[in-house]
């Protein structure tokens, strides 16, 4: 197994599911917008250009929830799902590429716990979607202020212990 | 590649998802936001090792090699504590090292109990290659929690510099030890060069009598031979800065070691007392002694010996001569300048001195491309340099112009040898 062909077909999903995504809400342009940005991406994957990696992710990130505001959510979630994998991939392969010797098992381990993570992600990425109910203005701005401080709160910790 | 930054970017993404969706009220963008937050969580909640108990063993193929020698290293690194989900370890090779195959990092998952080996084989110029430890850097699988610390893992390499063997180098220093050597020392003894002959004492050897001698003067003559001792030898290697010329990674430097090498390696094997003093950084003294252990000890210093600009050895004048006996043999190793002249002059009231020059102006033409401004160039400082010679050579010092792109042998036999000792003595009627 090799990483940098998991993100490539990362990449490759992904790209395919936004287009597709974009066809089927008749948005041509973010289609065309997300092709452009994805061969990009792929092409540095090929480059091992992994600066650029990080802007192409969030341009079709954008791509992705553009196409969620336009009612093509489900073509988005699981384009995100790809795209964060392709995101994690890419960086693992770089690190990778950092070393001469690569110990047999780490590249599957590390397949094993993203595989694990996006499916937790999707099933819970679907509920929203699934399930909807209405939120008033008050009940929506509480719920965004608690979801901000246990996010500041985690990415405190999460920053420390970042190293 | 965001490295330590990868969790506030992945939180600014989840941040502005969810106030986007909340702004336009649009839970499909709170969806987009969830395996984002599946991401971050998973990293802090997912077991991480915070205190890696890890243990490093070093094994070098040989310890003491001559350059462009291959080694191989071995490096062993074991995990005493809990797993490590991604450990990156990379190994730092010392600079006068170059890595000419294996590897020398790795990444992979660590078990508890479980070790990961490297191998690679270097080789380098002439040093002390000193390992001290190893990066280690580890992290969980996602990038999101990481550590770096360092394995103390030593290790040491003695680069030896090459030299060509010097067959013979004839000194004449005023004073020598006790002990039966290879020096001459113009005194009627037991040896093997025929010194004179004397009159016949009771005790002598009847073999040594020389009949032809007696014959003529009517009383018994015998043969005496020129006393042979060892001698204290000082060898002093000049490692200023601004005696230095290097051109395309060449260092006349290297010459200098590689005479001061091949000397030290033979007047040793003479049997002779023979200390080092590298003149640049610090005083670096090597005490005289006998033998195969002082001629290591010698190599050893030789290897480790840089070149330093310090101002206080800018001139030979801090020379610290009491480290050396008077009327031994000193042997100055350096390219010189002019500053150079008065105090081997001064030097040679006190000690017998020889001067081996690695000539810096041929060594650097060497180099560079023939043309007629280059020709007229070297001619001019060949002779400025010819001047500072002939000065030496004027005060009784036995000079060595080496051109570099020699070997050192034929100019110091040319120079140093039996014949031409004999030679300067029988101009100067001091033999």
């Amino acid at each position: 197994m090799n990483a940098t062909l998991v993100a490539r077909a990362c990449i490759a999903l992904a790209l395919l599911l936004i287009v597709l995504g974009g066809a089927v809400s008749g948005h041509g342009a973010v289609a065309l917008f997300s092709v452009f940005l994805g061969g990009l991406w792929l092409i540095n994957t090929f480059l091992s250009w992994y600066s650029w990696s990080t802007f192409s992710f969030l341009g079709l990130l954008i791509c992705a929830a553009l196409l969620s505001v336009w009612q093509a959510e489900w073509w988005a979630l699981s384009a995100t799902i790809f795209l964060v994998s392709a995101w994690d991939f890419d960086a693992f392969s770089a690190r990778l590429k950092e070393h001469h010797k690569i110990e047999h098992g780490i590249e599957k381990a590390h397949l094993r716990q993203i595989g694990l993570i996006a499916l937790v992600g999707f099933i819970l990425g679907s509920i929203p979607l699934v399930w909807r109910f209405s939120l008033a203005l008050s009940g929506a701005l509480l719920l965004a202020i608690i979801l901000i401080i246990v996010l500041v709160l985690s990415l405190r910790t999460g920053g420390r212990t970042a190293g | 590649m965001l490295g330590r930054f990868r969790w506030a970017f992945l939180g600014t993404v989840v941040a502005l998802l969810i106030v986007f969706g909340l702004l336009f009220q649009k839970g499909s963008l709170l969806s987009l936001a969830i395996p984002f937050i599946v991401f971050l969580f998973a990293s802090y909640y997912l077991p991480f090792c915070d205190d890696p108990q890890l243990r490093a063993t070093r094994t070098l193929s040989a310890s003491r090699v001559s350059s462009q020698t291959d080694v191989i290293v071995q490096l062993e690194i074991k995990n005493e504590g809990a797993r490590i989900e991604e450990i990156r370890i990379n190994d730092m090779i010392p600079s006068c090292l170059t890595l000419i195959d294996g590897e020398s990092s790795a990444i992979g998952v660590l078990n508890s109990g479980d070790s990961i080996q490297l191998c690679y084989t270097v080789h380098g110029r002439r040093g002390l290659a000193q390992w001290q430890h190893i990066l280690v850097s580890y992290n969980d699988h996602l990038g999101l929690r990481r550590r770096a610390t360092r394995v103390s893992c030593t290790g040491h390499l003695f680069i030896m510099p090459d030299f060509p063997i010097v067959y013979e180098v004839e000194i004449r220093p005023r004073q020598t030890r006790v002990y039966s050597g290879a020096v001459r020392t113009k005194l009627g003894g037991a040896g093997i060069e025929f010194f004179g002959v004397r009159e016949y004492y009771p005790g002598d050897a009847l073999r040594h009598l020389n009949w032809k001698a007696m014959a003529h003067r009517d009383e018994p003559v015998t043969n005496e031979f020129e006393q042979e001792r060892v001698a204290d030898i000082g060898i002093i290697l000049d490692a200023r800065e601004r005696t230095e010329v290097s051109v395309q990674d060449r260092s006349l430097f290297e010459n200098s070691i590689s005479s001061a090498s091949s000397l030290a390696d033979f007047f040793l094997a003479q049997g002779n007392r023979v200390g080092l003093l590298v003149y640049g950084n610090y005083i670096d003294w090597t005490f005289p002694g006998f033998g195969k252990l002082q001629r290591e000890k010698l190599l050893h210093s030789l290897a480790r010996a840089e070149l330093s600009d310090k101002t206080i050895f800018e001139n030979l004048e801090n020379l610290p001569t009491r480290l050396f006996p008077v009327g031994s043999q000193l042997v100055v190793i350096s390219p010189l300048v002019e500053d150079d002249v008065d105090v081997l002059v001064e030097l040679r009231a006190l000690y017998h001195v020889i001067v081996v020059s690695p000539n810096p102006i041929l060594f650097e033409k060497s180099f560079l491309p023939t043309t007629e401004f280059l020709d007229l160039a070297t001619r001019v400082a060949r002779l400025k340099r010819e001047i500072l010679l002939s000065q030496l050579r004027q005060a009784g010092i036995r000079v060595v112009d080496w051109d570099t792109t020699q070997d050192l042998p034929i100019p110091v036999e040319q120079a140093l040898g039996k014949h031409t000792l004999r030679h300067i003595q029988t101009v100067r009627g001091s033999l």
